[in-house]
């Protein structure tokens, strides 16, 4: 099966996906499908052809190695928060375990998830040599308008300045 | 004229000469010259008498050493550890391996032979205590070939997208800057630096260093060829003339981003000869675990660690056991349970210590390694071991140092990156274990484009999702050690903490082992006093 899948792709996308490609989409926006058919390869397979699913995945990546160049919270969210954090904000339990965004009392002030990103918190490394205001505050507002939670103060780039 | 202080080479050479080597080595060891360790050899402990007993919490090689010398020593001692394994991040995937990472994806691994280190992988030679252990604990090593001219450096902007070999860009860099600095040098703008006289021995080296011609210029030339390699290869009887080859344009290459990529090999850490177990890091997390096993009770997830003035008790899960919790008590305490984790346990420490364990942030990381049907990196392209770098967010392929010139399959680290402040590896520890291997297939092939054709199958390991460890390594900044490392290392009451995240040798298991050593030197020292 995964022999199969990554034949498909390699004949299909080896040559359009040159490496240049890829410099030319900084700052694009990554359109992901919704989050559940995300976390479901089998049904991400069955929607999309192979050629768009290895094209989402290889546009999860920035096109620069030392800052996030995606824009949107959302895309923001799948490419860094969302490998602890898990897509749909539950966190995860282990010998130890990340503490999830779904409902969780500490997002009430908008200035704790702001202070977090810029600082890291705990295990939690900082994100604020990664991300500029604009981004901190996409995110911010992403994670408390998503997972059940329903903040309506959002978090501005001018909050994010600020607290830097 | 006046008096100047001797340079310490000329000291050095008067103590040498007065004295004998002997002094000469305890003097260079006094002045930082020769010191490169902290370890001393086998540690010496005065040993318990009394039977006092230590609780050790996780098996890795932290604690792992402690238990193992403890007991040696004397002590009664307990290892708890959460996984149904021993060695921690000493640690090797090999076909038929499989586990649930958080998330709940399965990784399995299906390598015919061959295999991943997830975490370490290789060890310099300066990491002492690492090889006096596998000599003791008989763990035989080999050879790891860090560097590789054969292998490529590669910038996706640069060259059309084509690698370079490693000994072309080098002995370029190395020629062009030569040349630049002898020109400067007959331009006289190093009159004030440099005497006349150095300056001709200056030149003298430049020629041979850089591989300049006589007007000091670096150019194909037959001695380029002997240096740099060849278009056409010297070869027998009456085979073609050898044709030497032609180095890349000076401008091109200052902008290819490809020079810095060769500095990693500089670093000390990665000098040559580097070395690995025979069969995978992990070889070394097992003998550690072979020793101590009676010692060890796996599949304990601790709690919560309590200390009054008389005795430590632990609170662990068992979670083979239905997660009954369980107790246990002791005189000492050695936590080596990784700050990630333990900053979310309940355990009883003076406040200044609680914010230090919650201080460190933990470096993400992750690595994938392919399986293929035959040595293609080896059988078309010549690149037998060493590592090939670029831009691209695999960061690197690691070609293996083992089962060199065999036929195949054949397993290469096919994407490896923990570079804390960079983002790529966040991006990986996002991805499910099959996206993981479809990415590294995708950006591989832009280096190797045979990856496609010989693909067999993939494993993987992203370690924000290592159930075990939330991250890879203890990250450390030097604010963040000026202000809670001391803390951190010392004992509070019957508990001290060891582990990588206790060492100034972070994502090292030198590092482990040395923090482990020095933790029950200080204990038996206490119980001795
Ligand atoms: C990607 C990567 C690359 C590396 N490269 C190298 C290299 O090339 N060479 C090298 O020498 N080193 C390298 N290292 C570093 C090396 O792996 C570590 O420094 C060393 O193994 C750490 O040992 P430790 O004993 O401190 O921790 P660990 O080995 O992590 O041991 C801690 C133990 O505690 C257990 N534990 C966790 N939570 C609990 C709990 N609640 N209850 C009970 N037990 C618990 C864990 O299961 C684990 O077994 C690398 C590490 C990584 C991640």
């Amino acid at each position: 099966m995964k022999t199969a899948i990554a034949a498909c792709f390699a004949m299909a996308f080896a040559a359009s996906l040159a490496a240049q490609d890829l410099a030319e989409t900084e700052g694009y926006e990554v359109e992901l499908p919704s989050q559940d058919v995300a976390t479901d390869k089998a049904r991400l397979l069955e929607e999309n052809s192979p050629e768009d699913s290895l094209r989402e995945i290889i546009d999860r990546f920035s096109t620069h190695p030392d800052r996030f160049t995606q824009t949107s919270g959302e895309a923001l969210y799948k490419t860094s928060c969302m490998g602890c954090h898990m897509p749909d904000g539950r966190g995860a339990e282990g010998a130890g375990h990340y503490p999830p965004l779904a409902g969780n009392p500490k997002l009430v002030s908008k200035y704790f998830i702001v202070t977090v990103l810029l600082t890291g918190y705990h295990g939690m490394p900082r994100f604020g040599d990664q991300m500029d205001d604009a981004q901190i505050a996409e995110v911010s507002n992403y994670v408390r308008t998503h997972f059940g939670n329903d903040y309506s103060d959002a978090v501005t780039a001018e909050d994010v300045s600020e607290l830097r | 004229m006046s008096i100047t202080m001797p340079t310490r080479r000329q000291l050095l050479s008067m103590i040498g000469h007065a004295a004998g080597t002997t002094a000469m080595y305890q003097a260079m060891t006094s002045m930082g010259f020769a010191a490169t360790s902290d370890y001393s050899g086998p540690i010496e402990l005065a040993g318990s008498q009394g039977g006092t007993k230590v609780l050790i919490l996780g098996a890795g090689l932290a604690g792992l050493t402690a238990a193992y010398e403890l007991r040696k020593a004397g002590y009664d001692v307990k290892v708890l550890e959460y996984q149904n394994r021993g060695g921690g991040r000493s640690w090797t995937i090999s076909g038929g391996d499989s586990f649930t990472e958080l998330g709940g994806h399965d990784v399995d691994c299906t390598f015919e032979k061959g295999y991943l280190n997830p975490g370490p992988w290789r060890l310099p030679i300066h990491h002492y205590a690492v090889f006096d252990y596998c000599r003791k604990f008989n763990v035989p090593l080999q050879p790891f070939i860090m560097k590789n001219n054969k292998a490529y450096l590669h910038n996706s902007q640069a060259y059309g997208g084509k690698p370079q070999r490693i000994g072309d860009v080098e002995t370029d860099i190395r020629g062009y800057t030569s040349e630049l600095l002898a020109k400067s040098v007959q331009q006289g703008a190093l009159d004030e630096q440099v005497s006349a006289e150095d300056q001709e021995k200056l030149l003298e080296g430049l020629k041979g260093w850089g591989v300049l011609d006589k007007n000091y210029r670096y150019v194909t030339s037959e001695a380029v060829g002997e240096h740099r390699g060849w278009d056409v290869l010297p070869g027998g009887g009456l085979m073609p003339k050898a044709e030497p080859s032609t180095p890349l344009d000076f401008g091109p290459l200052l902008n290819s981003g490809l020079w810095e990529q060769l500095y990693v090999f500089n670093e000390y850490v990665h000098a040559p000869a580097m070395f690995e177990p025979v069969g995978g890091m992990g070889r070394i997390g097992d003998a550690f675990t072979e020793q101590t096993r009676d010692l060890i009770r796996f599949n304990a997830r601790v709690s919560k660690i309590e200390q009054n003035e008389g005795q430590v008790t632990v609170h662990y899960e068992d979670r083979e056991g239905g997660g009954e919790v369980m107790q246990e008590t002791a005189d000492y305490c050695i936590c080596t349970i990784p700050l990630s984790i333990l900053a979310q346990l309940e355990i009883d420490v003076s406040d200044e210590m609680k914010r230090a364990i919650a201080s460190v942030p933990y470096a993400s990381a992750f690595k994938v390694a392919l399986e293929f049907k035959r040595r293609f990196w080896e059988q078309d392209e010549w690149i037998v071991g060493g590592i090939s770098y670029t831009d691209l967010p695999i960061k690197q392929i690691a070609y293996p140092s083992y089962d060199l010139f065999e036929d195949g399959p054949g397993v290469v680290q096919a994407a490896y990156d923990t570079y804390p402040t960079k983002n790529y590896t966040y991006t990986w520890n996002t991805l499910t274990p099959q996206e993981r291997i479809e990415a590294a297939l995708e950006f591989g092939s832009r280096i190797h484009p045979q990856y496609r054709e010989e693909f067999i199958s993939g494993t993987s390991c992203a370690w924000h999702r290592i159930p075990w460890t939330l991250g890879c390594y203890g990250q450390w900044t030097e604010e963040l050690r000026e202000e809670h490392y001391e803390t951190l290392c010392e004992f509070d009451g019957r508990i001290a903490l060891a582990g990588e995240h206790c060492s100034h040798i972070p994502a090292w298991q030198e590092g482990a082992i040395l923090s482990g050593l020095d933790v029950i030197r200080r204990l038996d020292a206490r119980v001795n006093a």
